[in-house]
């Protein structure tokens, strides 16, 4: 009985997950531009609230933690589920968790500070929070430039270290959120209990175990 | 001071960029003027401003401004964006969860060092307490401002007929605690009831208020009904809402931040530029309303009225 379940569920399963994979990426590419459409409408009809500044702010960066922990699920997916198909998602979903975490850097900059530089440096240095998102934006915006094939190419075996500080990215992107607000306001948890997840199933002894049970 | 007009469309106001009104404020001087031109009764419209039915019912303020030359916040953005944690974290959902909120009946229990303890109720304190109009800025500690028309009377009123005894050094507000119909109070990490606090001469002065309205209309539950502090010089939570005790007492009250993260929130919360909240820098502030910043000024711009209240004291290590 219970092989003839599996057997009803995993030969369609083996058989569609080309498709699915490929529905999958058309879903990402519509799902991650329509924040960005979200938000213009809502921009151009006044939809925004009181503070539609912070709204935008705050819009944008949880789409950039979104995305960017959807880049962090593939590969665990990919190998528990064995489904190789899926890896082509990893960089669209990298590009745009650092696309969003630039728009959110510039709703903060150019939106919120007008480039007041001497406020913004002052942010910087008192206030831990932005020094730390900081770090992590920059870390996307390098890892989404060399995303190139060309740096792919010539950057060999070191090209794989590099895009290694993806994880470092997501520790920071968890940890800017969680200090962002105040103590005892729980937005941030649900995100950082699924970025722990990811991280922690990249660590040595999980994958000992990944690869025992395949 | 200008009086307010609610009608009076001042499109001069609105168009002012950051530039342009750092220049009219000139920052600390004209401020200054402006503010000693006010005298002991700062910022209060008077009696021959209109009242009821003038009032804008458009979410608009119609474009009358308070002395700095802030805009009025708009009546929808007062009753829409607001901290009331006892509801939710999020600013945007307090009024729809306190739509149903009962303010009525509802008393203040008065207690501790005082003279004539006891409940009274709203019915009494709005018979014994006429209230007037004041216009004031209320600056929020995560950076955004309002500039808000109240109603309400001075808290040295009501003090005067509960009479504190001499040991009395403070006094300790209590918010409302009913986890039942309010959702926000479930989360255990904040030691309800929500507690303020003020020293006795903050607590006397004249900008000190209790308010019971905005706009001309009785407080809506998420903006504190049906009374609450208003305390203009202080951040925002200071300004207790939906009061339902108040103890005059010796000991300096620890307030429901104080005790939640007392490295961020101290006692007397004063809005002060150059102490910044571990989190936010306090240099400038957003209008609700506007997009560009503002500088923030030094006791929220009443520093002429209530800065002899802490003559030698060190700011940075009273925050």
């Amino acid at each position: 009985m219970k092989v003839w379940i599996s057997e009803k569920i995993s030969k369609p399963w083996r058989k569609n997950k080309k498709i699915l994979a490929s529905i999958l990426h058309l879903l990402i590419h519509v799902g991650s531009l329509l924040p960005l459409l979200v938000g213009l409408w809502d921009f151009w009809q006044g939809n925004l609230g009181a503070n539609p500044i912070l709204e935008v702010t705050h819009r944008s960066g949880k789409t950039a933690l979104t995305t960017l922990i959807l880049s962090l699920s593939i590969t665990p997916l990919r190998q528990l589920l064995k489904w190789n198909q899926i890896n082509k998602l990893r960089r669209p979903l990298g590009l745009y968790a650092a696309f969003y975490a630039g728009v959110h850097l510039s709703i903060y900059v150019i939106l919120d500070y007008g480039f007041l530089w001497g406020a913004l440096l002052a942010n910087s240095l008192t206030n831990k929070f932005i020094l730390v998102g900081s770090a992590a934006g920059t870390i996307l915006l390098v890892l989404a430039i060399t995303s190139l094939n060309l740096f792919r190419r010539k950057m060999g075996a070191s090209w794989k270290q590099l895009h290694r500080f993806v994880y470092g990215a997501g520790v920071l992107a968890g940890l800017h959120f969680i200090l962002a607000v105040k103590p005892g306001v729980l937005r941030p948890w649900p995100y950082a209990a699924i970025l722990l997840l990811l991280l922690s199933y990249r660590l040595p002894p999980v994958q000992t175990w990944v690869k025992k049970t395949r | 001071m200008a009086k307010l007009d609610y009608t009076e469309i001042t499109p001069k106001d609105k168009y002012l960029n950051r530039k342009e009104f750092l220049k009219a404020l000139g920052i600390a001087g004209a401020s200054v003027a402006v503010l000693a031109a006010c005298q002991d009764k700062p910022f209060i419209a008077g009696d021959d401003l209109p009242r009821q039915g003038v009032i804008p019912a458009a979410p608009n303020s119609g474009g009358s401004t308070e002395e700095f030359g802030n805009i009025l916040t708009a009546y929808e953005d007062v009753i829409s964006y607001n901290n009331f944690y006892e509801f939710t974290t999020d600013k945007e959902g307090v009024a729809r969860l306190a739509k149903d909120f009962q303010t009525s009946p509802w008393e203040i229990q008065i207690g501790g060092l005082v003279e004539n303890p006891g409940p009274i109720s709203m019915k009494e304190i709005r018979n014994r307490y006429p209230t007037e109009e004041r216009v004031y800025r209320m600056r929020c500690v995560e950076g955004w401002t309002m500039a808000i028309p109240w109603q309400g009377f001075p808290l040295s009123a009501l003090l005067e007929d509960i009479q504190p005894q001499s040991s009395a050094k403070y006094i300790r507000f209590e918010s409302i605690y009913d986890p039942k119909t309010m959702p926000g109070q479930s989360n255990r990490y904040f030691p309800w009831p929500y507690v303020e606090g003020l020293r006795l001469d903050e607590a006397y002065h004249n900008l000190t208020l209790l308010a019971t309205g905005i706009y001309g209309e009785d407080l809506l539950p998420q903006n504190g009904a049906p009374i609450r502090l208003v305390v203009p010089w202080k951040y925002g939570f200071k300004s207790i809402k939906s009061i339902v005790k108040i103890d005059l007492v010796e000991e300096m009250p620890v307030s429901l931040w104080m005790e939640s993260a007392p490295k961020e929130y101290g006692f007397y919360a004063n809005v002060n530029p150059t102490v910044d909240h571990p989190r936010w820098s306090q240099a400038t502030e957003r209008r609700i309303g506007e997009y560009s910043r503002q500088p923030t000024i030094m006791f929220n711009g009443y520093k002429e009225e209530v800065g002899s209240l802490y003559e030698g004291m060190d700011l940075r290590e009273n925050f």
